[in-house]
């Protein structure tokens, strides 16, 4: 069984065809477990209405396919602290299990920081969206330098990084001396080379399979592990266990 | 199965595995592809490409019957005609690869037509990589940004015996394919589906296409060959369109006779 950790489900929950027919595409491949976030539409600085729609729209999900589907609480800390963390209450009281952050702002801004706290005090993941661009970055998009600040600043905190940062020979050498970040290898073309780096500089209890779906499709992103040679104990841990530990995910019947 | 779109040589940008003969061999048959085109890596950069093509070629000569040479040719470059003869003549090349975006032409320019009707004439097909790696990650002293092919329909009402591939375009949005209509009206136009992503998109284009355009590519070594063969089993193909896919369309593109002339 593998869980993907980092997927947009965008079908509209009424359709339950639709859903079914994304569930049943992913289970081609074994992907049994996929946490989704925000909704059908992506967008960069949404307003409190927004992201409560967004939010909605994972939850239905998440009620609709309980034994497939989990679920973020998407947020933008730039909507201030009592907004956030009463959003980020009501998802979690309706299903959620973790928070996403995505380019509204950088994350090692002090906006995120009570976020992160209470993200601690939860025990709960924050999936946080990083990429370093040739060319630039959007101007709130984090990269894995903003990663590696906020791990430090909070060595508890379970931090995981979007798409190995992008350029991702960039982001495992950014947070290779933080062990709270988890590199997820979503996104992105199937290069050569990028599990065999965070392999042999993070170790297999760090990675986290994820595909970006259905932005990606899950067969170009499973390849990427499926690819590379390991040992079956590392190849599970990549697939499913870290994802189990780090979620607290409950083991099925 | 035939992938119509693998490379061989160095990558200045990184430790490449799989870019030699044996080992890319071993890394596609890994997932079930037998044959594949390939062009040489360091004709981006050379300035004298032709020494990328004599790298190929020999590199190449024991391999044959699987590795169809694809040579590389710049036709901003002066006397690439010679090139391509020698490519053409003594090598026996399967076809020609272009890389606008890394030689800065236009495929309208004069210089590029005048090629194109070159190959119409001697019967060589030509494929067309608007990009090679994802620009968002270029090395950033050598950003090049993906090459506008968007007058390629242009191209192939003026030389409609030309067979053409795109490889490494997000055909669903590409500019180059957006007339789905003319596309599906062109015998002699492909595209692989290296780049291809999102989820169930392969059974989108041949929806959107018809089966008859869409060529299993790989853009190996630098991307994961067992990808594109995920791809196909995500979409939901029918025996004959998996058959058209990974070898019909390719036998098509590249001529009846292209294995049989390359061992010549």
């Amino acid at each position: 069984m593998i869980i993907d950790v980092h997927c947009h489900i965008m079908d509209d929950p009424a359709d339950r065809a639709a859903v079914d027919r994304t569930l049943e595409l992913a289970g081609r491949f074994d992907i049994q477990r996929l946490i989704t976030s925000m909704g059908k539409d992506l967008i960069v600085a949404p307003s409190p209405e927004q992201i409560r729609q967004a939010n909605d729209h994972v939850l239905a999900l998440v009620k609709g396919w309980s034994d497939r589907i989990s679920g973020y609480c998407y947020l933008n800390p730039r909507l201030g602290r009592d907004a956030c963390l009463d959003e980020l209450h009501r998802c979690l009281d309706a299903g959620c299990i973790a928070i996403k952050l995505w380019v509204a702002c950088a994350c090692d801004q002090p906006e995120v920081f009570p976020i992160v706290e209470r993200a601690i005090d939860l025990d709960i993941p924050i999936l946080q969206h990083t990429w370093v661009k040739t060319g630039g970055n959007m101007p709130d998009e984090s990269t894995p330098l903003h990663m590696a600040r906020l791990a430090q600043r909070y060595p508890q905190a379970k931090l995981v990084m979007a798409h190995c940062g992008g350029a991702w020979e960039y982001g495992i050498k950014a947070v290779r001396n933080c062990p709270n970040v988890y590199p997820d290898v979503s996104g992105g073309n199937p290069t050569q080379g990028l599990l065999e780096m965070a392999l042999r500089d993070l170790g297999p209890k760090r990675i986290l399979f994820g595909t970006d779906a259905t932005l990606r499709s899950f067969a170009s992103q499973l390849a990427k592990v499926d690819a590379v040679k390991m040992p079956a104990r590392a190849r599970r841990l990549v697939l499913h266990d870290n994802a189990m530990r780090l979620f607290n995910l409950p083991k099925p019947a | 199965m035939i992938d119509i779109n693998a490379s061989l040589g160095e990558w200045p940008f990184g430790a490449l595995q799989y870019n030699t003969p044996p080992s890319l061999l071993n890394w596609l048959g890994a997932a079930g592809i037998q044959q594949a085109c390939v062009a040489p890596l360091e004709a981006l950069l050379y300035k004298d490409i032709q020494q990328a093509n004599v790298r190929l070629h020999k590199a190449l000569r024991p391999y044959r019957n699987r590795l169809l040479p694809f040579c590389a040719i710049d036709p901003s470059y002066p006397d690439w005609q010679t090139d391509l003869d020698q490519c053409r003549t003594q090598w026996h090349t399967a076809g020609v690869r272009l890389f606008p975006s890394y030689h800065s032409y236009q495929i309208t320019d004069a210089c590029c037509l005048e090629l194109f009707e070159v190959l119409q004439d001697t019967d060589l097909p030509v494929q067309i990589a608007p990009v090679v790696s994802d620009p968002r990650m270029h090395h950033p002293r050598a950003a090049v940004p993906a090459a506008n092919l968007e007058n390629l329909p242009d191209v192939l009402r003026r030389f409609p015996r030309l067979r053409v591939a795109l490889l490494n375009v997000r055909a669903e949005n590409d500019p180059a394919l957006k007339d789905s209509a003319f596309v599906r009206s062109c015998p002699n136009l492909f595209f692989d589906i290296a780049w291809v992503d999102g989820v169930g998109r392969v059974s989108e284009l041949v929806e959107r296409f018809g089966d008859e355009h869409i060529l299993l590519g790989t853009n190996a070594p630098l991307m994961i060959p067992l990808s594109a063969i995920y791809k196909l089993r995500e979409g939901d193909l029918s025996e004959a369109q998996r058959g058209r896919i990974t070898r019909d369309n390719a036998i098509r593109f590249l001529g009846e006779h292209a294995f049989a002339r390359a061992n010549a």
